[in-house]
């Protein structure tokens, strides 16, 4: 039987990976929504240089074929100020996981958008430190179980997760704040939307640009790899929302 | 649609008028190349085909010790099995005019190959 | 030749702008916050960029940025801030990134974070000590060399005096030889052509072009430490050939030792003065000969005995160095305090060797 005329319509990897291999655990997010952003790059034809924090996505960065920095731990958004105050024609991304940007690095990510850097900061927030082993972060959800909560976080004992797209977006120099989420091809969608928005302003000059896409963890949350999608939906989508919280009226 | 994993098989594909639990011939608009070595059995696939046409196996697993996905007649070539793996498995295609297929397994999706070692043996 | 009458802090400015500098990232501290003001107010006109960063750490990750686009570029603060700063020096000399780094500071209590660091991981800081305004504008312009030449993070020690103080001197541009391309720089250009670049600490490099990894690129820029430690070791000695007391200090502190050199050798006294111009790295060997023969070597340091551990430990006889310095500074904290006089200076030098002083 000869195979019926066909046309391709996703490769494998994308083109911006130079090894699809890595050894992130089963049903992990990232990749997920780095195969986004890495289409959105491509698509648009850009030549970026991406900062990584310190997290299971500095993978992320090893894999990819952008000229890449790797950042101590929060320090991302003040080293992308050096890069794009030097080239400021030169597209610029910092990937960062929610221990990196929310925890340990706050004070950075909240002045960087307050100088209205010109950068394209990616959050993957999935409420844990999973590098380490699984522990509580500034987004971690309270009843969110983790080896630092063990019985799940108490407002009383652990206080309450930091919501950093809403207070990014009260930042006067941030120009485009989303949050989006990557379980499933619907999300990973409107996320790629998102991210495709962010870097089209970065381009215009608007000032500091963030996208926030939630992942999943399911090793980091005691959850069966399955499962991990519908956690996601139940904890931090339920605490924090999907949307755009601030961008400029199109013109 | 959720994965049941207590290991007699995945329920969760059971979407009406897929190519998993019927016979006879299915219209198919696509179809996918899997690499069978990269999957880590996560499942994602699974939940997110609407026509259901994808199952993990339960007898098998690949090289590294995952069960991987299996392709059924009825793909829609949507590809929203890559848009949501994390592990690059899928190659999607499109039929150019759609076809109509047997129903069960399909032949010739799988891709099998050596993967290096996980150690290097210098060490 | 007449100069221009400049504070310290200006005179530092214009000598990082002649070498290059074209990035400038600080948080206001004293007595550091004037040479920040200078670079906002004048780097922008010769095409560069200041940020008045939102703290140290911002400071120096930012300033590390700037280095990885392959820009000439400096931080600073005093040893306050530039102890926030330690981890990011640490990164700086572990991806091999120049930064020329100002330590306008509070006295001469940052001698061992000078030469220690308080970073992680097998590194040294090339420190470099002025003695007085000059000298400065001088080092800053060897350091962006420096810097550049071994892809590494260096330091000037400069204090309150230096940084407030105001001299009339010119900004003569030294020229220095050319060093190699840097071809490691990240631009986005080789973003997706299959060879992008990467610096990270840990050097694995990337799927098509590996690295050596994290044991053997720090074993490698541990060896490039060690060739600087023989090479760049910098000294001023005066009159040791004979000395029977040997005065050792840095810095500003040496303007003093050399006067009173000048006063004890009117005296009869056969003094001499040894002043390491790098801190680190230290120049021992020089030391040793100088030292030799002596019967006392005074070591005069505002702080509580900083420099003297090195002194000891490569004078000829250690046993015959002493600490005639201590903690000094003034009522606000921020500056050397009394011991930082002709007249304290001389009683103690005078003292360790077991004389009295007429009507001083």
């Amino acid at each position: 039987m000869t195979t019926p005329a066909m046309h391709l319509v996703t490769e494998f990897k994308p083109k911006l990976l130079q090894s699809a291999e890595h050894v992130l655990c089963p049903g992990c997010g990232h990749f997920v929504a780095w195969r986004t952003v890495l289409d959105v790059v491509t698509e648009l034809e850009l030549k970026p240089i991406l900062l990584a924090g310190h997290g299971c996505y500095t993978q992320l960065m090893v894999q990819t074929d952008l000229d890449s920095l790797q950042c101590l731990h929060g320090r991302a958004p003040a080293a992308a100020t050096g890069v794009k105050r030097m080239l400021p024609g030169t597209p610029v991304i910092t990937l960062q996981g929610d221990g990196d940007m929310v925890t340990e690095g706050l004070h950075e990510v909240l002045h960087a958008a307050s100088r209205g850097e010109k950068i394209t900061a990616l959050l993957l927030n999935n409420g844990v430190f999973g590098d380490t082993g699984g522990h509580m972060t500034a987004t971690t959800v309270v009843g969110q179980r983790t080896k630092t909560s063990l019985e799940g976080r108490d407002p009383d004992v652990h206080g309450h997760p930091i919501d950093i797209a809403r207070l990014l977006a009260q930042i006067d120099g941030a120009a485009y704040v989303a949050r989006g989420a990557v379980n499933s091809p619907g999300m990973v969608e409107r996320t790629r939307r998102m991210v495709r928005r962010a870097l089209e302003l970065q381009l215009e000059g608007a000032g500091f640009t963030f996208v926030e896409i939630l992942t999943m963890c399911p090793t980091g949350w005691f959850v069966p790899t399955p499962q991990g999608p519908d956690y996601l939906r139940d904890s931090l989508m339920e605490r924090f929302g999907i949307g755009e919280h601030k961008a400029p009226a199109t013109s | 649609m959720s994965a049941d994993i207590d290991g007699t098989g995945i329920d969760g594909a059971r979407v009406e008028g897929t190519g998993v639990e019927g016979t006879g011939m299915v219209l198919a608009r696509g179809t996918v190349r899997i690499d069978v070595e990269s999957c880590k059995g996560c499942y994602l696939c699974v939940t997110a085909c609407p026509p259901g046409v994808l199952t993990m196996t339960t007898e098998r697993v690949n090289q590294r010790g995952y069960p991987y996905p299996e392709l059924h007649a009825g793909c829609t070539g949507c590809r929203r099995c890559a848009q949501v793996c994390p592990d690059f498995v899928f190659e999607v295609w499109k039929y150019d005019a759609p076809v109509e297929i047997e129903a069960g397994t399909v032949e010739g999706s799988a891709l099998h190959r050596d993967v290096s070692p996980l150690r290097d043996e210098k060490h | 030749m007449t100069g221009r009458l400049l504070q310290g802090s200006e005179a530092i400015a214009d000598a990082a702008i002649a070498a290059g500098c074209r990035f400038f990232a600080g948080y206001p501290f004293t007595p550091f916050t004037e040479l920040l003001e200078n670079m906002a107010r004048k780097l922008p006109a010769a095409g560069g960029a200041c940020v008045n960063a939102a703290s140290e750490i911002e400071a120096v990750n930012m300033a590390l940025g700037a280095a990885a686009t392959g820009t000439r570029s400096a931080t600073g603060s005093c040893g306050q801030g530039l102890a926030l700063m330690q981890e990011g020096v640490a990164e700086l000399a572990l991806n091999e990134l120049p930064v020329v780094l100002f330590n306008m500071a509070r006295g001469q209590q940052d001698y061992f974070q000078a030469t220690r660091g308080g970073g992680w991981g097998d590194y040294r800081t090339i420190a470099l000590a002025p003695k007085d305004i000059p000298e400065a504008i001088e080092h800053t312009q060897l350091l962006f060399h420096l810097a550049d030449r071994y892809r590494t993070p260096v330091l000037l020690y400069g204090d309150y005096v230096i940084a407030h103080s105001s001299v009339g001197v010119e900004i003569t541009p030294m020229e220095f030889p050319p060093t190699a391309p840097k071809d490691w720089a990240l631009d986005g250009s080789a973003s997706g052509t299959g060879q992008a670049r990467q610096i990270w600490t840990w050097a694995m490099g990337k799927p098509n072009t590996p690295g050596p990894g994290a044991s053997a690129a720090w074993q490698r820029i541990a060896d490039k430490y060690a060739e600087i430690e023989r090479t760049e070791a910098r000294y001023e000695a005066d009159r040791t050939e004979d000395a029977d007391v040997l005065i050792v200090s840095f810095g500003t502190t040496s303007v003093f030792v050399d006067r009173l050199v000048d006063e004890l050798r009117e005296a009869g006294i056969r003094a001499g003065s040894f002043r390491p111009i790098t801190l680190w790295p230290f120049p021992g060997d020089a030391l040793e000969e100088a030292s030799r023969g002596c019967a006392r070597v005074l070591v005069y340091e505002l702080n509580a005995g900083q420099m003297v551990d090195d002194v000891r430990m490569h004078a000829a006889d250690r046993t015959v160095v002493r600490s005639i310095g201590g903690v000094s500074q003034d009522v606000s904290g921020m500056r050397q305090g009394d011991l930082l006089s002709i007249e304290a200076l001389r009683r103690r030098v005078l003292d360790a060797v077991g004389l009295t002083v007429g009507g001083s």
